[in-house]
């Protein structure tokens, strides 16, 4: 009877074993397909959610009261580790792109620091001849500025098996020499996570 | 050819990688003595290609605490490998399979290969970024710590499982009277004094670290982006709501106020002693089965495993040192010790159920046995060396983390400095040359030794 059920025990682990030895598979996914497999805000989140933004911009029609426009790096006020450098890019893009914009988009605060670099290189290197260097002190100042904050709130259901995160991602367009915000709205994003 | 027959078996199971019979608690201990009188530390743990998670965890933190990081890093990628596929497993769900706990139920936990707890989880691409930061690398630490931060949702729906598989089998116990009573029994005498400390209740959870999140955060900010530093330090503040230095890091970040031409942001890292050992405790509890109704039964003594942390007591928490000609005392951001006492009372549930599996079969083999007599002394041979090899808590665990993880951060100019501290009287210092804008200095105090763990451009 022991032996059996000693049988019976190693057939059971032995299984186990061979269970978790399965290949894995690799597949390309649709990178624009929602996905619904964690609270997180995705990649895919923070580039429709940017876009969308960017449209509404444009849609208003003030785009166009600025003659330049940069795009100040959106601020990521939530606790996750979101990578809002794609909501900028992606919100820069879209402006960039669109045959509705006349603004020039300039240099934003992120890409200064190359910006710079790149001139002083060819200016102040003795590397290059100076008939065909840009010049120093020719950049264009911004005329408007586009500043972005994300921020996300959690709330626990009361049975503790849902998670709700609620995301709001808010947009404004400043004048900048006025300080005046020439257009703002806000879009939410919810995700609940059920255990 | 009954006493033959387990003879081999016992030899098989001896023979096993993960001997069940071994004891990891004297294993470390040795490991504890030997650091203390070895200079070459790696001579302390014979040097493996295994694909063991523990043992190449516990050699990749002896070869950082060498500063050999390039050697150190080889091993924590081994580690991180195995781990890689179980966070697969788990990240986006909680329908992994469970086989490791479930084969636990039958066999004692030191068969099985070692499932490093949460926290370890955590700290090991925590440490793999520390050995990238030395080696003056920081986009491979920024690789580690999105590896750190990720695992964690992995860990929390690992965990989740483990509840509710257990809560399921708890549910089946109380519906069978012996079990219920069995399990009540257990929780009776059940020693948890060193895991029910308010200290512990008060944790988060067992894996989430502060220190890991604001390693995080400086990691980030030093690469320009912060955007993902600020939840580093944000998740940190949220772990230690009450720790200044955090808060005083968010507030720099967005008041723009990081940087300072000619001064470098200097993290000081004092790692404190080690992570506390497990000893596989023993309490013999009488059970009678006659209470319950169960009329004609023996009196059983019934052996209760669970495991019993040892902490270090060797070491003082936090030890004030000198930089340059500054008294600091800098701030523990990171216990092990809570870490692993909150992850031990996460696992009571389990370890009961285990311990009343193995108690209601050693009772039906023990009431066989006083109802058959003369045969009675084989079949308790047979049940004593089962025992051994079902019952026994697993008392692995990566023992050479650090206690506590005390940090500073303070911006000094460019140039030379000098760190110096006493530890039991012996004094011990380190001269560093500071030359960018993020500098991390880590030191670990363990045993006599002070062990400093510079990045490789301190020394130019």
């Amino acid at each position: 009877m022991k032996i059996k059920s000693s049988i019976m025990k190693a057939s059971l682990l032995g299984s186990l074993l061979v269970v978790g030895c399965s290949t894995p598979k690799v597949n390309y996914v649709d990178p624009n397909a929602t996905n619904t497999l964690t609270t997180n805000f995705t990649q895919n989140d923070l580039r429709l959610t940017a876009q969308e933004m960017a449209n509404q911009v444009i849609s208003s029609g003030k785009m166009n009261r600025c003659k330049s426009f940069t795009i100040s790096p959106v601020k990521n006020a939530t606790d996750q580790y979101v990578d809002t450098s794609v909501m900028t890019n992606a919100m820069a893009d879209t402006l960039t792109n669109s045959s509705s914009v006349n603004s020039v988009y300039v240099v934003s605060t992120d890409e200064m620091g190359n910006q710079t670099d790149e001139l002083a290189r060819q200016n102040q290197s003795g590397l290059y001849d100076q008939s065909t260097t840009a010049k120093m002190g020719k950049m264009k100042g911004a005329q408007c500025r586009i500043d972005g904050k994300l921020t996300s709130d959690t709330s626990v259901g009361p049975d503790g098996k849902t998670k709700i995160v609620a995301y709001t991602f808010f947009v404004q367009l400043f004048d900048v020499q006025q300080g005046a915000a020439i257009w703002r709205n806000s879009k939410n994003i919810s995700k609940s996570l059920t255990y | 050819m009954k006493k033959l027959s387990l003879i081999i078996s016992t030899l098989f199971i001896v023979s096993c990688a993960n001997n069940p019979f071994s004891s990891y608690e004297s294993t470390t201990d040795q490991r504890l003595t030997s650091i203390n009188t070895s200079s070459d530390l790696t001579s302390i743990i014979p040097a493996q290609d295994t694909n063991d998670v523990l043992y190449n965890m516990e050699y990749g933190t002896l070869l950082r605490m060498q500063t050999n990081y390039e050697s150190s890093n080889i091993y924590y990628s081994k580690a991180q490998t195995a781990i890689d596929t179980w966070l697969t497993i788990w990240a986006n769900s909680t329908q992994g399979k469970l086989s490791n706990s479930m084969t636990a139920m039958l066999v004692n936990d030191n068969a099985n290969d070692y499932d490093p707890r949460g926290y370890e989880k955590t700290m090991l691409p925590t440490m793999h970024a520390l050995n990238q930061l030395d080696l003056n690398n920081f986009d491979a630490a920024r690789v580690e710590v999105k590896k750190m931060y990720q695992s964690e949702q992995a860990i929390q729906n690992y965990n989740q499982a483990k509840y509710d598989y257990t809560r399921q089998e708890e549910d089946k116990l109380q519906k069978n009277k012996t079990d219920d009573y069995l399990s009540l029994e257990i929780k009776r005498n059940y020693n948890f004094s060193d895991i029910d400390s308010p200290e512990v209740l008060a944790l988060t959870n067992s894996y989430q670290s502060a220190f890991s999140h604001y390693l995080a955060g400086f990691v980030f900010e030093a690469l320009n982006e912060p955007s993902l530093s600020r939840p580093g330090y944000v998740n940190a503040g949220k772990l230690q709501p009450t720790n200044k230095l955090i808060q005083q890091s968010i507030d720099n970040l967005d008041k723009n106020q990081t940087k300072k031409a000619g001064y470098a942001n200097l993290l000081i890292v004092q790692e404190v002693g080690h992570a506390p050992q497990i000893k596989s405790e023993e309490t013999h509890i009488p059970i009678d089965l006659n209470l319950i109704n169960n009329q004609n039964s023996c009196t059983n003594m019934i052996n209760v495993f669970y495991p019993k942390l040892i902490t270090d007591k060797l070491h003082q928490p936090v030890y004030s040192y000198n930089l340059d000609n500054t008294t600091m005392t800098p701030t523990t951001m990171t216990n092990i010790d809570l870490m692993a006492a909150r992850s031990l009372k996460d696992e009571v549930p389990y370890i009961v159920l285990r311990n009343v599996v193995a108690a209601s079969r050693n009772i039906a083999l023990s009431q066989a046995s006083c109802s058959t007599g003369g045969i009675g002394s084989l079949i308790s041979l047979g049940t004593s060396i089962g025992s051994m090899f079902v019952d026994k808590a697993d008392e692995r665990n990566w023992n050479l983390l650090p206690s506590k993880i005390n940090v500073d951060r303070v911006q000094l100019p460019y140039g030379k400095h000098k760190i110096s501290l006493t530890v039991n009287g012996v004094p011990h210092s380190y001269d560093f040359n500071l030359n960018s804008p993020y500098q991390v200095l880590v030191y670990r105090i363990i045993g006599n030794k002070v062990l400093f763990e510079p990045q490789k451009s301190m020394s130019n």
